[in-house]
């Protein structure tokens, strides 16, 4: 097993350094977070994908009780479920740290997985179900350092396999103690001419099938952004925008499945100056095709992502640019194209000033209007890398908590992007993960009826999630950065039914 | 067969390819039943091991040789590199060195691309041009001692020298394991890569070693360790560790049943007895022709009837291990004893590339095997 984590770590290290990022379920954060609980005890899950699949992802699980418990941790299929799981792994405590246990699995097919992560112990036993994407996401470069001991071994047996073929000429079928003849040297030298042609040959067909596995990785098992094409017009009194997946590979995934009702979640964003932000729920006109009524929102060009989980589990973002115009001059209003979802949000703020260190750093308080302010519990560094609690509390201005109602079952969602796109990430206080991929496995399981598996929070209905503590006017949501650099977050909530929007940038280190 | 004649480390050699062929079909068999290794299991270890201990046997000879050599010695030895060994010796040190090299590129590879669930890639390829080069240093070792010995030392090791041949036949058979499952046996493929595999090996048995039936000895060897491996293997309970499982295995799962490659060897071995080669590429040619058509004439019929009866419910028990290859991850189904792939069909432009394949192959044979017998160094 420690070969494995010399393995994980190397391959850690060499990402680190080679890293070619491809966007696929939020975008450049490829780690999963999840908070919730496993039956009686609430838990933080972290997963760690591996770059490649077959690969080995990486677990940590944080049980926030004060006994002492036992963690195991399966890996499930989503086409084979759990009767096609092996045994369950046992998590080994992580030294010097209270209440974590870490352990690592093989991911061995494309798709989607999701882990199950049983707690037991003094107060009883419970499950959590973690989703968890399997594809192929980087690839890997050859380091300069091995691949010149490789070129320099390669070298030694090509000039040895030639020494082999001469000596064997000249030497080997002569009597012990006679000498070779001229002719016989001469013949030994037509010999290694030929051997050289032949290995040479050997080699260039060895490069020509390391080349066809290298594209046909790229192609086919490197996981790619889906080709997807956003426009924007106007309709009446309204903006309408429209995506369209391009692609033809479209047809081979399995189909959308909502989430908390919803099958799409999208987010605008408009760059540069990621001032105005929109959080809208698009509706299918077909299979390719997604319209949503734009919200009033000034014109420019935005970034669109958008957020689906497929009825396999498996969960992305699509994205897009789209140019969105002038909103229609005021008239008469004829009826409209499309009724805006009542779930859709938006907020405009004052545009994103990364130069300025000071104001990220003290960007920790945000007024959301209404009569209420949130500020974020911001810790003095943040660091890439490193698990974090995002935690904001939101109160009115006398002072007290504002009562918080959910907002599509969730108490938040957040939107979190760098100011250069590299990341772009969807969170709750559940984390990263998508709910509707894990309500798929939990539904699976329990279809399968599987007595003695109680489910975390996944068989729960919308609107009841995280039943552990939750303070009131305290959002928490749990996430890790995986990169440095600038960033800004837009926190939404939801008081006395209307949605809030708050606005925070920072630097992480 | 007396141990005294022959040197020591022909023996160890012949070990090192032994670890070698139990590692890989061990190996094999693991990676099918558990799916998860790390790189220290046992398998591993038999055969970087088996791969070591030839080696290192060899350096030593090598190094003695070069250095300390008596005239006897060095008469018997050849040059590489400024050094003096029997030429056994450096094809095995050449062979340990691509084994140890494949190993950081096997390593790269499984980071870059993913583990591999196939037997054919590249840094596999050097890997198994490297345990080639023991099992052929170890031949090479032998039928050195046995050319230039007189009298009795002549047919000394002639035992061993078969030995190692099998030990390099079941490399090859287990490198093309893929194209030969009984499943496969009545497709253009399998008759292919059989006809371009297997007579190389059985005629350079049979034109190389001095002994009685050098080729159906040989083939004997492959049938012996394919038949002990699939009998034991089953023993040892075992379940699968990674998922998804959609063959939930007991027990680790046996390689296929050997090939009957003992039919077309005995037929080789007869009509080398028959026929003297010969010097002259006409008399060659023809030899070669004959020796093809026997393989594939035999082999054909053989393998076409017994794989029907290796996939009906008769070979489905511990002898002989019928349809019981099958991974963790395959999905159970009536596939698993029908015959696949119709778009690989035995047609008669097949054959006649399958036999043209079969006569190539024992033509090689016979010019390796040719050499081979006049290695006296």
């Amino acid at each position: 097993m420690r070969e494995k984590r010399r393995v994980v770590a190397m391959t850690a290290v060499l990402s680190l350094a080679f890293f070619t990022p491809t966007a696929w379920s939020h975008i450049g954060s490829p780690n999963v977070l999840y908070q919730g609980t496993a039956g009686p005890y609430p838990v933080r899950v972290v997963i760690r994908p591996p770059g490649v699949i077959p690969g080995l992802a990486e677990i940590s699980v944080r049980v926030d009780d004060p006994d002492p418990v036992t963690v195991t941790v399966l890996p499930v299929h989503a086409a084979a479920g759990r009767e096609g799981a092996p045994p369950p792994d046992t998590a080994t405590p992580v030294r010097g740290e209270k209440n974590l246990y870490s352990a690592t699995l093989w991911l061995m097919t494309t798709g989607a997985y999701s882990v199950f992560v049983e707690v037991r112990g003094s107060s009883g036993s419970g499950t959590a179900i973690v989703p968890v994407n399997a594809v192929a996401t980087r690839r890997l470069e050859l380091p300069f350092l091995l691949g010149a001991l490789l070129v320099a071994l390669a070298v030694l047996l090509f000039t040895g396999a030639l020494a082999l073929v001469g000596a064997a000429v000249r030497e080997s079928t002569l009597p012990p103690g006679s000498a070779p003849d001229p002719r016989r040297a001469r013949r030994a030298r037509m010999a290694v001419v030929v051997a050289t042609l032949l290995l040479a040959l050997a080699l260039l067909g060895g490069k020509a099938w390391w080349d066809a596995v290298e594209s046909d990785f790229r192609n086919n098992k490197l996981f790619r952004p889906l080709e997807v094409a956003a426009e924007s017009r106007v309709e009446g009194s309204q903006r309408i925008l429209r995506l369209d997946v391009a692609s033809e590979e479209w047809r081979d995934w399995t189909p959308l499945t909502p989430d908390h009702g919803k099958l799409m979640h999208m987010f605008l964003l408009r760059e540069p100056e990621l001032d105005a932000f929109a959080h809208i729920h698009p509706i299918g006109k077909n299979r390719n095709t997604f319209e949503v009524a734009v919200p009033p929102l000034p014109a420019g060009t935005y970034r669109v992502y958008a957020d689906v989980t497929h009825e396999s589990g498996f969960a992305q973002t699509l994205t897009a640019l789209v140019e969105v115009p002038e909103p229609p001059a005021p008239g008469v209003a004829p009826p409209l194209y499309l009724a805006p979802d009542p779930d859709d949000s938006w907020t405009i703020h004052e545009p994103f000033r990364g130069a300025d260190s000071a104001a990220l750093d003290e960007s920790t308080a945000c007024d959301l209007g209404g009569g209420h302010r949130m500020t974020w519990k911001k810790p003095d560094a943040i660091v890439a890398g490193r698990e974090i609690s995002l935690e904001f509390l939101v109160r009115r201005t006398d002072g007290e908590p504002s009562a918080l109602e959910p907002y599509m079952g969730m108490l938040s969602h957040a939107a979190i992007r760098r100011d250069d796109g590299a990341v772009f990430a969807h969170l709750h206080p559940t984390g990263t993960i998508s709910m509707a991929s894990q309500q798929l496995f939990a539904r699976r399981e329990a279809s399968r009826q599987r007595p003695g598996v109680t489910v975390g929070d996944a068989g729960a209905p919308p609107g009841h999630h995280a039943g552990h503590r939750v303070q009131p006017g305290r959002v928490t949501l749990p996430y890790e950065f995986p990169r440095s650099g600038r960033y800004r977050l837009w926190i939404q909530v939801k008081v006395q039914g209307q949605v809030l929007t708050g606005v925070f940038d920072t630097r992480v280190e | 067969m007396r141990a005294t004649t022959l040197p020591w480390y022909c023996f160890s050699v012949v070990l090192g390819a032994t670890s070698i062929i139990v590692g890989v079909i061990w190996d094999i068999s693991w990676h099918t039943t558990v799916g998860r290794d790390t790189f220290w299991t046992a398998a591993h270890m038999a055969i970087y091991l088996g791969g070591l201990l030839g080696g290192a046997s060899c350096g030593w000879v090598a190094i003695r040789t070069t250095f300390r050599g008596e005239e006897a010695e060095r008469a018997a030895s050849v040059g590489f590199w400024g050094a003096r060994a029997p030429l056994g010796a450096w094809v095995a040190i050449w062979g340990a060195t691509a084994m140890l090299a494949s190993a950081p590129f096997d390593d790269w590879w499984h980071n870059a691309y993913g583990l591999d669930v196939e037997i054919l890639t590249p840094p596999h390829s050097v890997l198994a041009t490297g345990m080639f080069g023991i099992a052929l240093g170890a031949m090479l070792l032998v039928l050195g001692f046995q050319n230039r010995s007189r009298g009795e030392g002549r047919r000394a090791g002639g035992l061993l020298a078969a030995y190692a041949a099998g030990v390099l036949l079941t490399m090859a058979a287990t490198y093309v394991t893929d194209y030969c499952y009984p499943n496969r046996q009545h497709g253009s493929t399998f008759y292919k890569v059989s006809s371009l595999t297997y007579p190389f090996y059985l005629v350079v048995a049979a034109r190389a070693v001095r002994w009685r039936w050098p080729a159906t000895t040989t083939a004997l060897v492959y049938t012996g360790i394919m038949l002990v491996m699939g009998w034991i293997l089953p023993l040892f309970p075992a379940e699968p560790l990674l998922a998804p499982i959609y063959n939930p295995l007991d027990h680790m799962a046996p390689p296929p049943f050997p090939l009957l490659l003992v039919a077309p060897a005995i037929a080789i071995d007869l009509a080398l007895r028959a026929l003297r080669p010969g010097s002259g590429w006409l008399k060659g040619t023809l030899l070669a022709a004959l020796l093809g058509t026997l393989f594939l004439g035999i082999y054909l019929p053989v393998q076409w009837f017994f794989s029907e009866f290796l996939l009906s419910p008769a070979a489905d028990n511990p002898f002989f291990f019928g349809a019981q290859f099958f991974a963790y991850f395959n999905e159970p189904g009536e596939w698993m004893h029908q015959f696949w792939g119709t778009s690989d069909r035995l047609t008669l432009p097949q054959l006649g590339l399958s036999w043209l394949l079969s006569v190539l192959s024992a033509g090689a044979g016979l010019a390796f095997g040719g050499w081979m017998s006049r290695v006296q160094r």
